[in-house]
Parts: C-alpha cells; structure tokens; sequence
C-alpha cells in the first residue's frame, strides 16, 4: 500500500511494459477537435486503418471557429477546411461529432465534464496540452501530439514513459470571497517555481 | 505529474478543480490530479455518459479507492497556505511571471540569476511596463471572459456578480465566450447574458477564441487585455498583445474600472 494515485491509474491501465520506464498504456477516452485531427485522420486513411474505439472517442469543434453568428459560413478559409474535414472525418470513421450547431458543442475539457464522459480512474488523452483539466476528477490525463493522435486512434493505447510525481498540498482557509482567488493557488504555483 | 491536495484542495468547487489541474501544464507539469471524492460523484451522477444503477454503484465503490496511500512516497514536495495569497495578475509573458495584485511590477535588476533579469526585461519591454509600477492601475484594452481554464458556469456566475449594474469602461472592449453552448444556455436561463450585455459586454458563442487567437478573436499589437485563459506568451492572443492572466472577478473588475484592480477592495 505504497501507491500514489496517479500510479494506481497507471498500474490499471499498462497493457504492456516495454522498458523499465516506458509502457503501453489502454486510453479509455480520446477526445478530438479541428486542427491536431486532420493529418491523424490522413494517417490513418493512408495506411487503411480503422479508428480502433470510435465509441471511446468524441469529437468537437473549438479551436479555430468563429464565435459570433453562426448561421453564416465560415469565413476563414482555413477554419471552414479543419471544420469540414472533423466533420466528413467522423462520419467515416463512426465518431460522435458535436459540431457547430449542436447545442452539445464546446471546448473539448468542459463538454467532457459536463456530458461526465470525463470520469474517475480513466486515462483521458486530447491533442491539446490543457487535457491535464480533467485530472480534476481523478483521471490521467494528458495532451498528446498529432502523431500520437494517430496512434490513440488506431490502437486505443498511447506509449508513455511513467512520470515524477509531485505533490502540492494547499491548506488554510481561502478569503472571503474564494472566487475571486480561485486562481491564485495554481497561479502561485508557477510562480513559485520560476523564482 | 502532479497531485494537489490538502484542505484548501478539497473545499474546492468541481469548476474550481478544474482550474487548478488545467493550469498545471503551466507549472511544467505533464498532468495534475485530484482524488475524487463525494463531491466529484454528485458532480458526475446524472450526466449522460455517466454509469446507471448498478453500474453507478459499483463505479463509485471502484472510484473511492482512487487515492494516494499514506505510504506512498513522491519525488518532490510543496506545501501552499491559501490564506497567504492573493489574487494573483501575471506581470510578464510566462504564467510563472506572477504576482499578488498588491504588488508592483518586479525590478529585473533584483532577480537571481542572469537568465532569469534577461528572461524578465525582455518581458516588460514586451509588455510596455516598467520596474516598480503598481500592478492595480495598468490600464487595459480588451477582457476576454473565456477558454476552458475559466469558462464554466461558475465562472460565468462570479464574473456576473462583479459586473452586475455596472458598466464596462469607455474604450475597453469586453467578451464573454462561454465554455459551451450548454454553458451558455444555461448562463442565459439565468439571465446572465442580460447581466453582461446591458454592462457592455458581447456575448459570444463558445470556443477557444481568444485565448490562443486562431480564429479572428484576436489583439491588436499594443493592445493590453485581462484574459481568464492559461497563457500571456508573446503573441499567443495575437501579434503584438499584452495578456495580463487573472480569475473571472478580476477581469470582470478590471474591465468595470478600465484597468487592473484588486477585486477584494470591491
């Protein structure tokens, strides 16, 4: 009974050790937007692969879209392109798509909260490096590149070299109005350690 | 990877959790992690992909011995007293560039190491400020209410408390992108788009926008913002901006007052 969290999560999810610090992890949710996906899904295309999961997979749109009038089409032309192919991509490969006019669209870490696909235990992988967000409920997550992407996508696991562990631990009663501080503690943290 | 914890931690809302995971990435963390609890629980029972019946049982059950064991040891070790900080506004173009809202912009002169006074001078010249100013009273731009470190319904609610009969500066232009459009559906049942509309505020759709600026939500060079998002790097709003980071109240207060003020004094 010697385990940190993260290595229990760990542990629960090697689906084979390849070095002394290095293994293949299972990835229970990939989660996808316009701009890391594209080439992923073209590498997938090219090597006649299916998306290994497309249940544990979900996609969204957010990076790059407009945010005012949505009954307009895109106007960047390099938006509207990432748009189309998320979408066209999805169909083909069988992936649940919260598009544009969905009224389930949003940043990918708070619509996979908010539908709770993001959950206790899982290891959660996106191709943006705020993934580390739904850590918030006890998962692993982490932001992966877009050669990774591909690699999530046609296998569902990830090879990862295991982690330091740090732990911050934050006691004392926050100001009145905790709100308006919310940010302070992680934002000390950087802080703390640039100094 | 890097595991938060203690009293301050767990009194934490879920959306507050999240924001401090979020931004561990910024600490040079490749994931952070909280031990769920009753409270992630009733956050996640309900929702749709989340367990049912049975299956939500014995999820809990399997869930609740997601913790650290006494034993366990790690690499490194930080101990924080919430109560010692205040709200924080970054100065510079890291996230760790940071200070209390108390404070005054850092003389690079009196940093200790020669790569830490070159990091810290090119980052005032880029943000256009000088050593010593008072960071209550840089004057501001833009807000950008918005991303998914600061865009929940919660922050929404925190930001709208602030701005609530009031109204934005003159010059200052300020957006409200909500997290997602469930955010922002909700927000609007609750009348808080009205809230931000009537104070000056657009009210946008969600995505990114101007936390990385790759649509055309963007700075104008020179242009200095309070952002709620994760980071203030050169350029990372759009060429030539100045990003100041800060929670959802004290961009809300900061674009009230047209410039960086500490919320508390409110």
């Amino acid at each position: 009974m010697t385990d940190t969290l993260f290595e229990k999560v760990w542990d629960a999810h090697v689906v084979q050790q390849l070095t002394d610090e290095v293994a293949l992890l299972y990835v229970d949710l990939h989660l996808i937007h316009e701009v890391t996906s594209p080439q992923a899904f073209a590498g997938l295309r090219g090597a006649s692969r299916r998306v290994r999961r497309p249940e544990r997979t979900l996609a969204t749109v957010d990076h790059s879209i407009p945010t005012g009038d949505r009954s307009r089409p895109i106007a960047d032309p390099v938006a509207a392109r990432q748009v189309d192919a998320l979408g066209s991509n999805a169909r083909e490969f069988g992936i649940e798509l919260f598009d544009l006019a969905s009224p389930g669209q949003g940043i990918v870490h708070v619509i996979g909260p908010e539908l709770g696909a993001t959950q206790p235990g899982m290891v959660i992988v996106c191709g943006d490096s705020h993934t580390a967000t739904h850590g918030a409920f006890g998962a692993f997550a982490l932001g992966i590149g877009t050669s990774e992407v591909e690699h999530v996508l046609a296998t569902q696991t990830l090879i990862q070299a295991h982690a330091k562990n740090m732990l911050v631990e934050v006691n004392g009663a926050s100001p009145p109005r905790t709100s308006s501080s919310r940010s302070s503690a992680e934002s000390a943290l950087p802080g703390r350690r640039a100094t | 990877m890097i595991e938060y914890t203690g009293d301050a931690i767990r009194a934490l809302s879920m959306e507050e959790r999240m924001t401090v995971c979020n931004m561990s990435i910024e600490a040079g963390a490749r994931a952070g992690m909280i031990a769920p609890d009753d409270l992630t629980f009733a956050y996640l029972q309900g929702r749709p992909r989340a367990p049912t019946g049975p299956a939500w049982t014995s999820a809990v059950a399997r869930w609740r011995a997601l913790r650290t064991d006494p034993e366990a040891r790690f690499d490194a070790q930080v101990s924080l007293d919430a109560s010692s900080i205040g709200p924080q506004v970054t100065w510079g173009t890291t996230p760790g560039m940071v200070a209390d809202i108390t404070a005054r912009v850092p003389d690079p002169a009196q940093l200790g190491t020669d790569t830490e006074r070159r990091a810290a001078q090119r980052a005032l010249e880029y943000m256009g400020l000088e050593p010593g100013m008072p960071l209550a009273g840089i004057p501001i731009d833009r807000v950008f209410l918005g991303s998914c470190t600061n865009a929940r319904i919660e922050d929404l609610r925190a930001a709208a408390s602030i701005v609530r009969g009031r109204h934005v500066a003159p010059r200052v232009r300020a957006m409200v992108v909500p997290g997602s459009q469930r955010v922002k559906a909700q927000a609007e049942q609750e009348g808080l788009d009205q809230v931000f509309r009537e104070a000056g505020f657009e009210w946008r759709n969600a995505g990114c926008s101007m936390c990385l600026g790759m649509n055309d939500d963007v700075l104008g060079a020179g242009e200095r913002c309070a952002a709620t998002s994760n980071r203030n790097f050169e350029g990372r709003q759009g060429r030539g901006g100045r990003t100041h980071l800060m929670s959802p109240m004290m961009a809300a207060a900061a674009a009230i007052e047209g410039h960086l003020v500490d919320v508390r004094e409110w």
